[in-house]
């Protein structure tokens, strides 16, 4: 039910693509799974001139090495929650991936990738992301660059990538284990949206130090990230100033059709401390 | 005395999934009563697997591939004039056909007329019923310009480079403004905005509140709902040139309601227009006659002597709302908890009135009260206020919903001020079963029932005490334990005076020369499976099994006269419309199996598709078929001839000559039922969660207890989404803003845990197979659980006024005490 | 004119070839130029689950998909899905279905859950559906049609027959 004309391309190489992605200008869509921009599409709300279907650029995988783990930007969430390395080495990730709604038939298709480039605020990924201190590789005929995601992620549906550029993957890193871990999710009831997202892991550094890394996704524009580090193991009392930290820096809030303004700042700071609490071992 | 089973459907629960399930496991669900496939079977779905292999053709399977297809534009003000239509560029575009406006569909038809009629001394009042505006528009979103192109996608485009240009006119948005003197009346001709009242006393209510022990006021505010079916409405026009014949091919619930309305717009005679209702994604009222699109799909296709199709997006599907009432209710009691007064005065916003009967539906609401109690000082006020808003469209509940939850939250509401547990003060209030029949304070005349049994049985299904004491240990822990009650009165098989057509429902029965039996009945279905169940009244009767007979539903050339699909009448009006019929056919073939047997007709029996005779000697009703058609003089000897009757049921208890208080008696049948629910209410987030919910349910005789379960458990997930998490959101200017089911939040399967069932059987007096309407009931009683629940989770938190649906952000600010929701 | 594409794929089996118009949405494709009207449209926004089919031996929902994605691919729709009986007979018998719209991607989703999952409890059978709506049920019948398919299955997993 596309009410418009529009060109759509299957490039072979990535080279073939980011020409393409040049020539057609601020109009160019680069196809995820499709989950948000086909009904954007056929709707009428959005009306790309190139829908670049990038199938065939070998983007659906997750590769590991010692220090990462990558996530190819058409890999599904279907993928992802099979994936023994995610499981194995980003539990929280995992925990992300599992609390995904929409079934099989959203799973083996919508992407990761899609997600976090459409950067809609009432989201999953991008705040779990945040956290996990993701990079994300863009391509354009310009070369690739890899952004931190307090970068990428610049407010409401709105990221640092030219749309000229194609995202490529998301790297995470990887290297020290990841400790104990927490993921939540607020939602008014399984058709919801997210309406506050909560992540929060710690790693412990060679040198003995506890690191903490937390976000709050969903709640801002953007997903609001940050790194904490302790001399021993992280208490109540230390989850409790991270939780004042990141709460501090909510000054903007997001709202939308499901929760207006107040709600998620009455709210934040509940589920934030959940998980926070979860970390430190208290439930 | 009622009669008491458990749910046959709940089969097998598991132990690790849902442990709630298990201890109500009984009888598989093929296990039928008789075996044989009759009345009290549950019979599965006759064809089923033609809808579980996704061979059903609904009706945008069957558009032709000659088909044009329809766009519209519809206007984006409430109220406005309209000052010029730019549809050049529109009409230029590839592929389409016809751009027209309201002047020239107006030169063309008239508009549809009422489903139901104004009476003196409003019989002159027009409703909004042309297809699209003419002059001025008077709701966001009625139709202003058809766009017909030879695909959908060119019809669409084409439909979006119309120009409209609208002078804006003051609209009027809330029905407290709409009642003002001075308020902009929003239909062309009438006096008021007032589209209707009521007041209904019984009793001396001034003096019984005066002499309670205490009265509690309260508010309901309910937004507005839809019934959101899967299947969007679709309408396929296929006009034949050569016999200047209409046929309409569509979602249409009351096909013969629309063949009258079509006819009458386009100046056509009834006869010339066929209206087919093939198998429906859904209907749950919004499918009821009067859309304007019907009409203008209609129009369009005889304007442009080729097939038009109009398929809604889901978008304009949720335009469709109702239920924006708002009570303030008065209860008033004795320390014990007996009930003794009820005031009641609502307002409902029920848009613009068009050619549907939507906006009957708080009229409906005010004939409810006081539901199942025995409370012998009442007074209802009802107004119905007009605005510049989407015509309602008909919802399963029809208004009854609305009187049940606000009777049920006024029980609570009086329980909590006197400190007695809900139940209590229900089992004190309760008419008694001996009580029955009696009339409503609005004249209804309440069947049967037995109201304190379902409640006990309930208290047990439910395990009422356990989550009483599970309440007790949650406190403390973040997560509010409530616990809700909810009574439903449905009264059912309306045969309101006055609508087309009304009060009656007829079945042609007919055998053919190889013997098989079609029964053409007036009732439809909206894919709830009432044919399954009309096969096997009829199947019980001739002794056959219910696959053997075929069920002709849905097509005007075909049927009876019938209401199609409203207020649970398919099995309570068509069921012995039905079972009438196939007496007569078996009396029929008793002569003829007499007459092959040499014995009398009065000693033949009927079983397994043969007549038997009282020595065993038997012929099949093949033979008798055949025989009858073949050889007439001998077999179909004193019978009239061919094989087929006609019957029509009637029921007794309608009343339309008004008694001494001016009362009238307009639905036929009340099923009722009893909810409890239990949820966790989030205290930090507002979320709530339904952890259980059960319901004693009792609507007499069931033809089919699998499929009443079915609709039942439908009816509950629909009343618990209403109280939960569906609400229509709105901009200030009346824009839909929850388009979609990312916005719209329908219950999924994870929201809801095993529904738990229970079914009593108090047979009606007054139907001669003892049945009581189902399928609508389970909304209202659901509703009102969820809502009680929430209260009860809120505790000190929860205001007088409950606002439903009782969303995270709604309840997370009464727990915040940031303001009022 | 709007310009066509030609669209090669398999469907049911059938390797077939069309010119349709790009615009086109997965479903759309199915239903108007193969003819195949099992697959169901109830929201285009990717909630329903209505239109669920296979691509490739995975259930998507297909109006989250341009026809023109489908070059190449294999597609089954319900018409095709011969591997899907025993869960479909169990719908009839469990009274899984009331209006069937959206029985199409129930049965779908209850196929790939049973796949990859021969001994999901009922727990798992809820998530397994939750992408798909129902409006008519309440869901407790389609999770006693998923509960009796697995059982009815026993040993002769899906896993064993082509998707």
């Amino acid at each position: 039910m596309i009410r418009h004309a529009f060109q759509y391309e299957r490039p072979r190489t990535l080279p073939a693509a980011v020409v393409l992605l040049r020539e057609a200008g601020s109009e160019a869509r680069v196809l995820g799974g499709g989950s948000m921009l086909v009904p954007f599409l056929s709707s009428g709300l959005d009306r790309a001139s190139l829908i670049l279907d990038p199938i065939w650029l070998d983007l659906d995988g997750v590769h590991a090495d010692a220090r990462t783990v990558r996530i190819g930007a058409r890999a599904t969430y279907a993928t992802l929650a099979a994936s023994t390395v995610i499981r194995e080495r980003l539990p929280l990730l995992a925990a992300m991936v599992a609390d995904i709604t929409g079934g099989a038939g959203l799973w083996n298709l919508a992407t990761l990738g899609g997600a976090v480039c459409l950067a809609n605020p009432s989201a999953d990924g991008p705040g779990c992301l945040a956290a996990l201190d993701a990079r994300f590789r863009l391509a354009s005929v310009a070369g690739e660059r890899l952004v931190p995601a307090a970068d990428f992620f610049l407010g409401a549906f709105s990221t640092c990538r030219r749309p000229d550029e194609i995202l490529i993957e998301m790297v995470i890193p990887a290297e020290t284990p990841m400790g104990r871990n927490s993921y939540r999710k607020l939602k008014n009831a399984a058709s919801s949206w997210p309406i506050v997202t909560a992540s929060a892991f710690t790693t412990r550094r060679e040198d003995g130090v506890h690191i903490v890394r937390a976000s709050l996704g969903a709640a801002a524009p953007a997903p609001l990230a940050g790194i904490w580090t302790f001399d021993t193991t992280p208490d109540l009392s230390d989850a409790s100033a991270i939780a004042d930290a990141l709460i501090a820096r909510m000054t903007v809030e997001w709202a939308d059709e499901l929760a207006g303004p107040g709600y998620r700042r009455a709210v934040a700071r509940t589920v934030l401390e959940r998980v926070l609490r979860e970390m430190v071992g208290i439930s | 005395m009622a009669q008491t089973r458990r749910d046959e459907s709940q089969s097998r629960p598991d132990k690790a999934g849902e442990p709630q399930g298990q201890a109500r496991q009984t009888t598989p669900s093929h296990d039928h009563a008789s075996g044989r496939g009759g009345i009290g079977d549950s019979v599965p779905r006759i064809d089923g697997l033609r809808y579980t292999k996704g061979l059903v053709r609904y009706s945008a399977d069957l558009i032709p591939q000659t088909s044009l297809h329809l766009a519209l534009v519809r206007s984006p003000h409430p109220r406005a004039r309209l000052v010029a239509i730019d549809a050049d560029a529109a009409r230029a575009m590839e592929g389409v056909v016809a751009v027209i406006g309201g002047a020239e569909a107006a030169s063309l038809c008239d508009p549809m007329p009422p489903a139901l009629p104004f009476r003196p001394p409003h019989a002159d009042r027009q409703v909004i019923g042309r297809c699209l505006a003419v002059d001025e528009v008077a709701y966001t979103a009625q139709p202003v310009v058809a766009v017909v192109a030879e695909s959908i996608h060119q019809a669409e485009a084409a439909a979006e480079s119309v120009v409209v240009r609208y002078e804006i006119l003051d609209p009027v948005l809330d029905p407290d403004r709409a009642l003002l003197a001075d308020a902009p009346i929003v239909h062309p001709g009438w006096s008021s905005n007032i589209v209707a009242q009521d007041r209904i006393v019984a009793g001396d209510v001034d003096a019984a509140f005066q002499e309670a022990d205490c009265v509690v006021r309260g508010e309901v505010v309910m937004h507005g709902s839809t019934a959101a079916p899967m299947e969007t409405v679709c309408y396929i026009g296929d006009w034949d040139d050569r016999v200047g014949r209409l046929t309409m091919t569509g979602s249409f619930q009351n096909p013969h309601t629309t063949r009258w309305q079509i006819a009458t717009a386009l100046r056509m005679s009834e006869a010339d227009v066929r209206v087919v209702a093939p198998a429906m994604g859904g209907g749950f009222g919004l499918k009821m006659a009067g859309h304007v699109e019907e009409g203008l799909v209609a129009l369009l296709s005889r304007m442009l002597r080729r097939p038009v199709a109009y398929v809604e997006n889901r978008r304009d599907n949720l335009l469709a709302h109702s239920r924006e009432q708002r009570h303030v209710f008065e209860i008033a009691g004795m320390r014990d908890g007996r009930v003794v007064a009820f005031r009641n005065s609502f307002v409902a916003d029920v848009g613009i009135v068009g050619p549907g009967n939507g906006w009957t539906m708080p009229m409906v609401t005010a004939t409810v009260f006081p539901t199942v109690y025995d409370v012998a000082n009442v007074e209802v006020s009802a107004t119905l206020a007009a605005t510049n808003a989407v015509p309602w469209q008909p919802i399963r509940g029809y208004g009854k919903e609305a009187a049940n939850l606000v009777m049920e939250r006024a029980i609570d509401s009086l329980a909590r001020e006197l400190r007695l547990d809900p139940a209590l003060v229900r089992a004190r209030n309760l008419l008694p079963s001996t009580a029955l029949p009696r009339r409503l304070p609005s004249g209804l005349n309440v069947d049967s029932g037995d109201y304190p049994a379902a409640l006990e049985g309930l208290k047990t299904l439910f395990g009422y005490d356990e989550w009483r004491a599970r309440q007790q240990a949650a406190r403390g822990t973040g997560y509010s334990i409530g616990i809700g009650l909810g009574f439903e009165l449905t009264p059912e098989g309306g045969a309101r005076p006055g609508a087309f057509p009304s009060g009656f429902e007829t079945a042609s029965i007919r055998m053919s020369p190889t013997g098989t039996v079609q029964v053409a009945i007036g009732v439809t279905s909206p894919g709830s499976g009432n044919e399954t169940g009309i096969a096997q009244i009829v199947a019980g009767v001739l002794g056959l099994p219910p696959h053997a007979i075929r069920v002709l539903q849905g097509d005007t050339d075909v049927v009876p006269v019938g209401t199609g699909n409203a207020s649970s009448r398919a099995l309570l009006y068509g069921g012995p419309a039905a079972h009438l019929a196939a007496e007569d056919l078996r009396r029929k073939l008793a002569i003829c199996a007499g007459n092959l047997l040499a014995v009398a007709p009065e000693t033949i029996s009927f079983a397994d598709g043969f007549a038997i005779g009282p020595d065993g000697a038997s012929v099949s009703l093949k033979d008798i078929a055949l025989g009858v058609h073949t050889d007439p003089f001998r077999v179909g000897k004193g019978i009239d001839l061919p094989l087929e009757a006609t019957r029509s049921f009637q029921p007794s208890n309608v009343q339309v000559v008004p008694d001494e208080k001016g009362r009238i008696a307009t639905y036929s049948s009340f099923p009722y039922s009893v909810h409890a629910a239990a949820v966790a209410l989030d205290e930090g987030t507002g979320v709530v969660k339904l952890l259980d919910f059960a319901a004693m349910h009792d609507c007499g005789v069931m033809v089919n207890p699998a499929l009443v379960t079915g609709q039942l458990k439908g009816a509950i997930a629909m009343g618990v989404g209403a109280g939960l998490w569906e609400e229509l959101t709105y901009t200030a200017g009346r824009a839909l803003v929850a388009d979609r089911f990312k916005t719209y939040l329908l219950p999924r399967s994870t929201d809801l845990p095993p529904l738990r069932i229970g079914h009593m059987c108090t047979p009606s007096p007054f139907h001669p197979l003892g049945m009581k309407g189902a399928g609508e009931s389970g909304l209202g009683g659901s509703l009102a659980a969820v809502t009680n629940a929430v209260a009860d989770a809120l505790g000190a938190a929860a205001p007088s006024t409950t606002v439903v649906p009782a969303t995270p952000p709604r309840l997370m600010a009464l727990l915040s005490g940031s303001g009022t929701p | 004119m709007t310009r066509k594409f030609t669209l090669s794929c398999s469907i049911n089996g059938v390797q077939v070839r069309h010119e349709i118009d790009p615009r086109l949405l997965l479903p759309e494709f199915v239903r108007e130029v193969a003819g195949l009207s099992g697959t169901r449209m109830g929201c285009l926004t990717g909630d329903c689950g209505a239109c669920t089919l296979r691509i490739d031996g995975k259930v998507i929902k297909s109006c989250l998909v341009p026809a023109v994605a489908a070059e190449g691919r294999e597609i089954v729709t319900i018409e095709g899905a011969f591997d899907l009986d025993v869960i479909q007979q169990a719908f009839v018998s469990e009274y899984g279905f009331q209006c069937g719209f959206c029985t199409n991607g129930m049965v779908f989703a209850a196929g790939e859950l049973l796949r990859e999952n021969p001994h999901a409890n009922d727990a798992d059978i809820r998530r397994a559906i939750s992408g798909n709506l129902c409006r008519c049920t309440g869901y407790d019948s389609i999770v006693a049609a998923v509960r009796t398919a697995r059982d009815n299955l026993g040993s002769q997993s899906l896993a064993n027959s082509p998707p």
